[in-house]
């Protein structure tokens, strides 16, 4: 009970509807009650329509992203210990009274969850700005001027063009996995605009060589 | 989408000693039910966490039921 009150007030923080959890005491002989309580479940969650569009819910993606802050706070050692401690007290004085259970979570579970959802939103912003750099500036440094992943060339994180210098499309994938977002690699970039691309002196030079 | 269109995913947590009985119940003796519901067999609906929930939403479930 203190958990589902937890998740209610903890969804209610994310925007989103309480009404879509449902906790029901069935016991294992009530078949035509269960069957009740599903349609009528169902029916209710139907009348919110999908997650993310009832009244108060801002859009799928929003209610995915703070659901992505949500169940990392709610893993955080914070929230954990103060759902834990609640959790014995109540079993403790006996007194499950639905009203009590409601102010003590919110006073002594949601603020940690709330902080540790803010700083979660906080780290991962931080992260996917970092990674959008990343994916800005080191694809130049790739010597078949790759900037959508590797050429499958490299062999042991090695360049395939000068087995000397490593293959900077695995440090990117490297650096990408240890932020958690390597999901971005599978946007496409922008084209390069060659025009302006400043070609190399080599490239110059066997040119004039080649010259008649 | 229009509402009647609307088939909602919604994520059930039964305890196998009591709802998840009552859910097989209804099976054996032909009570209709929505098939909106897909369901997890937990062994106690003690062992559900505030996690579990959240993850579910985030997920795609429309509605999650807990039964105990």
């Amino acid at each position: 009970m203190v958990i589902a009150e937890t998740c209610r007030q903890a969804l209610k923080d994310m925007g989103i509807n309480p009404d879509r959890l449902a906790l029901e005491w069935v016991s294992a002989a009530e078949a035509p009650r269960f069957t009740e309580l599903i349609t009528g479940f169902v029916s209710k969650i139907k009348s919110l329509g999908p997650l993310g569009s009832g009244d108060g819910e801002g859009g799928k993606d929003i209610v995915q992203g703070y659901l992505m802050d949500g169940v990392k706070a709610a893993s955080a050692r914070k929230v954990r210990i103060a759902l834990g401690k609640l959790a014995k007290n109540t079993h403790k004085s006996g007194n499950y009274d639905t009203q009590t259970i409601s102010t003590r979570v919110a006073k002594e579970v949601l603020p940690a969850f709330q902080q540790e959802r803010v700083s979660q939103q906080k780290k991962a912003k931080e992260a996917r700005e970092e990674a959008y750099k990343i994916l800005e500036v080191l694809p130049r440094r790739c010597a078949k001027h790759l900037s959508n992943g590797p050429c499958g060339g490299s062999v042991g994180g090695r360049c395939e063009a000068d087995p000397k210098m490593p293959c900077i499309w695995q440090k990117i994938y490297e650096r990408l996995i240890s932020l958690k977002q390597e999901q971005l690699l599978r946007e496409i970039m922008p084209m390069r605009d060659w025009r302006v691309a400043d070609r190399s002196r080599r490239h110059r030079r066997e040119r004039e060589e080649s010259a008649l | 989408m229009a509402a009647e269109d609307f088939n909602p995913r919604i994520l059930g947590f039964l305890c196998h000693w009591c709802c998840y009985s009552a859910a097989d119940a209804a099976g054996v003796s032909r009570y209709q039910y929505p098939s909106n519901i897909r369901v997890i067999r937990v062994m106690c609906t003690g062992r559900i966490d505030l996690r579990f929930i959240l993850e579910a939403f985030k997920s795609g479930a429309d509605g999650v039921f807990t039964g105990g």
